[in-house]
Formats: C-alpha cells, structure tokens, sequence
C-alpha cells in the first residue's frame, strides 16, 4: 500500500499536467491503440492543456489591467471575463476524475441503450465527452458530491441521445446528408426553445426570404476571431481611457489571443482522433446491419449562413444586456456575436431568419443570467486544475463562460444544490424536463411527417 | 507538396477530427506529399486560395469553389470513407 501511495502521490501532487496525459496514455491502451501511439496521445493532450494555459495566461495579462480602468471611467462592474468555450473544455479535461469517469459512463450508456432498442443513435462524437464533464464538475462543486455529478452527466448522456434520435430527420432535412444527426448538448435545449419557436411562428409574416449569399460576403471578416478580439479589445481599452496606441495594442494583443485559442485548442483533438476512431469502429462493427443514425458534433450545420447572420444581428443586444441587465459582471469578448440560440432553431424552423432571430432575443438574457451564477464555479475549477491567470489572481476578476451550450439545465442543476436556491432549481428542472417532453414527442411526429414526405 | 484544408465552425474539433484521420489514412496509404489542416470556416475565403483540396464537412456546391472540393463526412461516419479517400489520393497524385 505504502509503495503504491509513494508511486501515485507525487503524481497527484503533479497536477493535470502530468496526470491528464499518464489517464489519456491507459485510455488509449484500454482502447487497443500500441504503446507509441497512446503514449503520443497522452503527451498531446498534456500539450494542449499547457498550451491553452499558456494562451489563457496571456489574455490575463492583457485584459487583467485593463478591468479596473473600465470599471471605474463607465461605472459598469465588468469583472467577469468570457473566456470562451476552448478554455472551458480545457479546464474540464483538466479535471481528471470527472472527466474520465464520464467515458465509460457516456460510452456504457449508448451501448445498453443501443442493446434494449431505446435509441438508434451511435454517438462517435468522443471530443464532446467534454459537455457531460463539464456539468459534472459544475454539480460536484455545488452540491460536494462527484457522485451526484456523474449521475446528472449519465442523465444529461440519455437525453442527449434521445435528442439526437428525435432530431436525427431534422437534420438529415436541413444539410440533406443521410445517416447523420447531433448528439451535441446544445440541442437538448430545445426543451425551451422549441415550446418558445413554436408561439413564436404563430406571429404572421415571418417567413420572409433573405438575400443571405450578399451578406454572407460581408460578414466574412467579422467571423475571424482575431478581428473580433481587435475590435472588442480596442473598444474596452478606449472605454477604460486608455490613449489610442495603447487601446490598438491591447486590441491586436487580444486579436492573438482569441486566434491562438482556437490553434492550440485543436492539439486536444489531434490526441482523441485515434481514440475517437476505435470507438466509432467499434460502435459500427457491434451494431452492423441495424439502421442507426450516427450523432455527431454540431459543425455539418456550419454552412448555413443564417446562423452567422443572425449573431452579427444579435451583437447590439449582447452590448445592451451587457450595460443594462441588473446583476451583470460578464465582459463578453468571446460571444460578441450570439449564435447558440440561432443553431437549434436554424433545424427546426428550415433556416427561418427571423424566427431565429427572435429566440436569440428572448433567450440572450438568460444566457447572461446563468453564466453570471455559474462564473465563480468555473474560476474555482481554474484554479484547482492550475490554470493560473492574472484576471482572478491579481485582479480580482473571475472567468465566466458566455456560450455555454446547455445553460438552463446546468443552472437548474447548480440551484438546487446551492444554498437558498433549492425551489429554484426544481422548478426550472420540473419546467426543463416538461419542455423537453413536449420538444421529443414533437420532434419525433415532424419526422415522421419528414420521412412519410420522402 | 499539396495543401489540403478542412473547415469547421471553430476549427477546432470536427474538422481536427477529420484533419488528424485523413492525415493518417494519408500515412498509411504511403502518401506523403500532402499536408492536412484544419481550420474555421469563417476564414475559409482567404484559406481557399493558397490550397490544393478543401474537405468538406458542410454540404457544398463545387461550383462555388475554385479548387476540387470532397466530402469529409465519410471520415466521420465511417461510410463510403475508402471511396471518398481513393478519390482524393487521386487528385493529390494527379
């Protein structure tokens, strides 16, 4: 016992850095990769941690001193910074009991639900492991128990799968690729946009025709991240006195730092591709012969300009919520431009621009709403897997995740284990699970409508 | 040496996916002369003109793209991958 502790300790003491790559390297065994491969795919994903880190540190110190001047000169409490998806996912892969835990779980789950016939959906989407994860370190650090976390994450894997199942026609409709469909947690929200879209398409004189292809050239520019994070930067330096130069500087700084995410974002899945690879392999050759709809991450729907034109629509709302919306802290440099209401109801509504557009309106605020309760959670899961950054340790500031992809099911979770918020959480859980009862009978008739069409 | 591009919404998971994997088919097939990467569909325009091959994940038009365009959704759903892969060691080989 004592050689075991004397070997395990020190790496424990280590931290994420070491200890992600030593999980990743016996995942891979476990999965059948040779030695030198799975060694590779560990040392990457320890790659990428630090790598993101790194980015992380320096955005920190770029936005960190500018926080307390822009307080001050517009009198907006902005201390939360939106640090963005990639560090959230970098944050949960740092956290190596949850996140592990939840690939067998997650992968278990499909397995017994493929077996008794409850979906027909294989999910081979292996980099979205991430999103069950992730509420699982939020509902351990509100409610203190992992185990409770891992049982909402297996919960959250069910309906994602029935998502994907009563969605998968949809899809297939909308891209016109057979086969497919999204197990990504950002459809499972459909529990309360899909009852919103369908008062909202009761409204007359929605379906109107937009020249999409015209604009589409011009937003071109607006969706590089390092011209969003020049602007952005630029604005909040100016906002916080600083002279033009300096602004500019701190504006190109931020420019780096929001292209460099994405760039060493993606080490992380150059290390679970062959991992992701196995378990697709595996899914497929298992359940050879039946009709499965494989589920997928989200980006098939990428090419719909739509979704781009209705977040560059949404940025004045995103800059009002930011001001007026009582309670607000974030400063939303990653979600400028808010497209993760637009996405879900592109499928539903065949690409109706203004439907879309009015769920962004609706829905925005409370997206602010749930990042401001959950920004302290995410910042204590910063530091506890070393991800150290000036914007909490000199600043006083906190990170604050903007785009959360399942918003109103994490927040119901989180108040009913947070102190004084128990009926809260029950209710927004009682009208979340309602909703999503309504959303999945009704997603299954439009398909079955969807296929009889064919 | 030809440059092959795949873009997704953030170029960071799907198309990474596809990158990594069509890399290493590319490897296994003994291809060498080809460099994969991923990247953001936002910034597809301006990587459009300094490559060889754009996969896909999205549905597309040939039309709308001065270079040969082929489908990356093979390689995440495993389907009619060999087909989409010989396809695409041939323009590389041409």
């Amino acid at each position: 016992m004592q050689i075991i502790q004397a070997i395990i300790q020190p790496i424990l003491n280590a931290g994420s850095t070491v200890f992600v790559p030593l999980i990743m390297l016996i995942l891979g065994l476990v999965v059948g990769l040779r030695f030198k491969d799975a060694l590779n795919a560990g040392l990457l994903t320890g790659v990428a941690f630090c790598s993101v880190s790194l980015v992380m540190g320096y955005m920190g110190d770029i936005i960190g001193p500018v926080l307390a001047p822009f307080v001050e000169n517009t009198g907006l409490d902005l201390t939360y910074v939106d640090a963005g998806w990639t560090v959230a996912s970098s944050i949960t892969m740092g956290n190596v009991v949850p996140y592990f835990s939840v690939f067998p779980i997650t992968f278990g789950i499909n397995i017994l639900m493929l077996v008794l016939k409850w979906t027909d959906t294989m999910n081979v989407d292996v980099w979205n492991y991430w999103g069950k994860a992730y509420t699982a370190s939020l509902v351990e650090y509100f409610s203190g128990s992992l185990a409770l976390g891992l049982a909402v994450a297996a919960i959250q894997t069910v309906m994602e799968l029935k998502t994907a199942d009563c969605m998968a026609a949809s899809f297939q409709d909308v891209t016109g690729i057979p086969g497919i469909t999204s197990t990504h947690c950002m459809f499972m929200k459909g529990a309360l946009l899909y009852p919103v879209d369908q008062l909202i398409a009761k409204i007359p004189g929605l379906d109107r025709e937009f020249n999409i292809d015209t604009i589409k050239s011009k937003i071109g520019v607006l969706g590089e991240t390092h011209v969003v994070g020049f602007i952005v930067g630029t604005i909040i330096a100016l906002f916080a006195r600083y002279n033009l130069a300096d602004a500019a500087t701190v504006g190109v700084k931020l420019g780096a730092a929001l292209l460099l995410f994405p760039r060493v974002s993606k080490i992380f899945m150059e290390a679970l591709e062959p991992i992701s690879d196995q378990a697709g392999t595996f899914l497929r050759e298992k359940f050879n012969g039946r009709e499965l709809n494989v589920g997928l991450d989200w980006p098939f729907l990428a090419g719909r300009p739509e979704t781009w034109l209705v977040g560059l629509l949404t940025v004045p709302l995103t800059i009002v919520c930011m001001t007026f919306l009582p309670g607000n802290h974030i400063l939303p440099i990653n979600t400028i431009n808010f497209t993760g209401a637009a996405l879900c109801v592109l499928v539903y509504s065949n690409g109706n621009v203004l439907r879309m557009l009015i769920s962004s309106i609706i829905f925005l605020p409370l997206y602010y709403i749930t990042a401001n309760f959950a920004a302290p959670a995410l910042t204590a899961l910063a530091s506890k897997v070393g991800f150290h950054n000036a914007i909490v340790d000199e600043y006083g500031g906190k990170l604050a995740l903007l785009g959360d992809d399942a918003p109103f099911w994490r927040y119901g979770w989180e108040k009913l284990f947070s102190e004084g918020g128990t009926i809260i959480g029950i209710v927004v859980l009682v009208v979340y699970m309602a909703g999503f009862i309504y959303f999945y009978r009704s997603m299954m008739k439009r398909s079955a409508e969807l296929r009889a069409k064919k | 040496m030809k440059r092959i591009i795949v873009a997704c919404g953030s170029g960071v998971a799907t198309s990474q996916t596809v990158a990594s994997k069509l890399k290493r088919l590319l490897d296994q097939k003994g291809v060498k002369n080809a460099e994969v990467e991923a990247i953001n569909i936002n910034s597809l325009d301006r990587y459009v003109k300094s490559a060889d091959i754009y996969v896909a994940i999205t549905p597309f038009k040939q039309d709308d793209f001065p270079i040969p365009v082929f489908s990356g959704m093979a390689f995440l759903t495993g389907f009619g991958q060999e087909a989409e892969l010989k396809k695409i060691i041939d323009e590389i080989n041409k």
